[in-house]
């Protein structure tokens, strides 16, 4: 056995790695061999300074950052199970849930502001039923002029209002109410003193409190009417309720005003009255307007100036004048010239001299 | 009953940590502390050896237990566990050691240096630090000087010496850790031996 090959084997005899007979022929090599004695302690004091090199310790974060990197990946593999099953379980239903409360919440509010919506918005069909019913009334005239002979003032600028909306009820009604405005147009021409009233009470049976609105802005308003004109004007009441005049009243929308407004703010001609009592002359003029069969009389008084205004037929304009101008002194103003045949809105400003 | 059944049960009774891998296989991670705590300075000293730094060594060990944690489901119990667990971290420091290894064989290239890489492997001469033995060195010195001719070592020279001369783990267990056999485990450190102790001579002088 060579000294190269006793120098694997002196390395297994440092910590008794050889078998038996392996180990008595490296000790005999040993024996007679200074080169190998020489290696064997360098192997044991090598192996000496390897078994004290000094040991480390460990850093104090080493242990926090492995668990904290393993609880983060276990906490990851709960995460994974939870976008799993988190939107089938509970994420899903809670949507579905708030999307059908928010289907329900939203029909009920509909359903319940239903009448509320149709109150708010004036439904132009009644405009049209109530232009319907003037051409009835252009047929009307032995009545309406029966009407003027018994000083009953003509209250058919109701028809132009928007329907009486402050009763619960009456928007329900509005329908059967337009058919009885229009049957009651043309019955007052056929039957101003009977058939009206038989027509007319059993609306006021329908309609007591529109019909109690209209008297009490009538009183407001200090119209000078008898007995039998205001039992008239109230049983007329459920026309008016039904055409608009309830719409003055306490409990009507700002949707009538609206439309009178506009009514005011065109008007086709300018007339101005200068007279000494502007308020008796008013309620002259005004008597006159509805002496001509004028419609939509609007009325008011601001600083001791009373504006009347009204949609009137051409063809009484000239008599309007004459009237007026026994009242003081006029002055016009025409927007636009009116045509034959189409009511026009005339605006009378009396003021005082 | 089965030889191969009775030879898992003396495992499991003999394995102190059963208990605690058992648990963490339910996702305890607070039995997985208890491993930490029980293996992180051993470990941690395998991969110091294997590297010759300690904060790659803190790295690998990191790493090492992380990897564990991931694969403690798929622990058998054929070993102990601390030896799955010491060749997870042999397995990172050599993963580490050769990359290591070849960014300083291009950094060593690029620097003009005509004897090529250091620590090729056994059959290789150490490196000539171009100093002689002095008694008066301190033992730092020397430690330094046996961590440097330990680096000189091929890897798998040096995880053997490491885990038997330096650890003392029994040839079956670097056997166990390594998948090698005894026979193949005692060639690989019988020559590691001899190649560290020619480095010392020479490292050291006139020695021993």
């Amino acid at each position: 056995m060579t000294c190269k090959e006793m120098e694997t084997r002196l390395a297994g005899l440092i910590d008794g790695a050889l078998d038996e007979g392996e180990r008595e022929r490296v000790e005999a090599h040993l024996k007679s061999c200074e080169g190998c004695r020489r290696a064997l302690a360098e192997l044991e004091a090598s192996d000496a300074l390897v078994k004290r090199l000094e040991v480390v310790e460990p850093p104090p974060w080493l242990k926090t950052r492995v668990m904290a990197r393993v609880r983060e990946e276990a906490q990851g593999r709960q995460s994974v199970l939870r976008k799993l099953f988190f939107p089938l379980h509970i994420k899903v239903p809670i949507q579905a849930l708030a999307t059908v409360l928010i289907a329900v919440v939203a029909w009920n509010v509909y359903r319940t502001g239903e009448t509320d919506f149709r109150q708010a918005a004036p439904p132009p069909v009644v405009v049209q039923e109530a232009s319907k019913a003037e051409a009835p009334r252009e047929t009307a005239t032995a009545a309406e002029e029966a009407r003027k002979e018994d000083g009953t003032p003509s209250r058919e600028k109701k028809a132009f209002a928007p329907p009486a909306t402050g009763e619960g009820l009456a928007e329900k009604k509005a329908e059967p109410a337009r058919v009885a405005a229009k049957a009651d147009a043309v019955g007052a021409a056929r039957l101003p003193e009977e058939a009206p009233g038989k027509v007319a009470l059993s609306k006021d049976e329908e309609k007591p409190e529109s019909a109690g609105a209209v008297a009490r802005q009538d009183t407001a308003r200090g119209l000078a009417a008898s007995e039998p004109q205001r039992k008239q004007k109230a049983l007329k009441a459920p026309l008016g309720a039904a055409s608009g005049e309830a719409a003055k009243g306490e409990g009507a929308p700002a949707a009538a005003p609206m439309l009178s407004a506009t009514l005011s703010a065109r008007p086709d001609l300018d007339i101005s009255v200068r007279v000494k009592d502007p308020i008796g002359a008013a309620d002259r003029a005004e008597e006159a307007l509805r002496k001509i069969g004028a419609r939509s009389i609007e009325r008011s008084t601001r600083e001791g100036r009373v504006t009347l205004t009204a949609r009137i037929r051409p063809e009484d304009l000239e008599a309007l004048r004459e009237k007026l101008a026994s009242l003081g002194t006029l002055g016009e103003s025409a927007a636009a010239a009116p045509r034959p045949g189409v009511p026009f809105v005339v605006r009378l400003e009396i003021r005082p001299e | 009953m089965p030889a191969a059944v009775i030879a898992v049960l003396n495992r499991m009774t003999d394995d102190e940590d059963a208990d605690a891998v058992l648990r963490c296989q339910n996702g305890d991670t607070d039995a997985f502390e208890v491993l930490v705590d029980r293996h992180q300075k051993r470990m941690l000293n395998v991969a110091y050896r294997m590297l010759g730094d300690y904060d790659e060594a803190c790295d690998v060990v990191q790493e090492s237990f992380l990897a564990a944690w991931r694969a403690i489901r798929s622990f058998r119990r054929e070993a102990r566990f601390s030896t799955w667990l010491y060749g997870i971290v042999v397995n990172h420091a050599r993963n580490r050691m050769r990359k290591v290894q070849a960014l300083s064989q291009r950094e060593t290239a690029s620097i003009d240096d005509p004897a090529g890489p250091e620590g090729e492997g056994p059959g290789r001469e150490a490196p000539d630090c171009g100093e002689t033995a002095d008694e008066r060195l301190e033992k730092k010195e020397i430690e330094a000087r046996v961590q440097q001719c330990i680096g000189t070592l091929d890897a798998e020279f040096r995880e053997v010496l490491v885990l038997r001369d330096i650890q003392g783990f029994t040839y079956e267990e670097i056997g166990g850790m390594l998948h090698l056999p005894e026979g193949t485990v005692k060639s690989r450190l019988f020559r590691a031996r001899a190649v560290l102790k020619d480095c010392l001579v020479r490292v050291l002088g006139d020695w021993p």
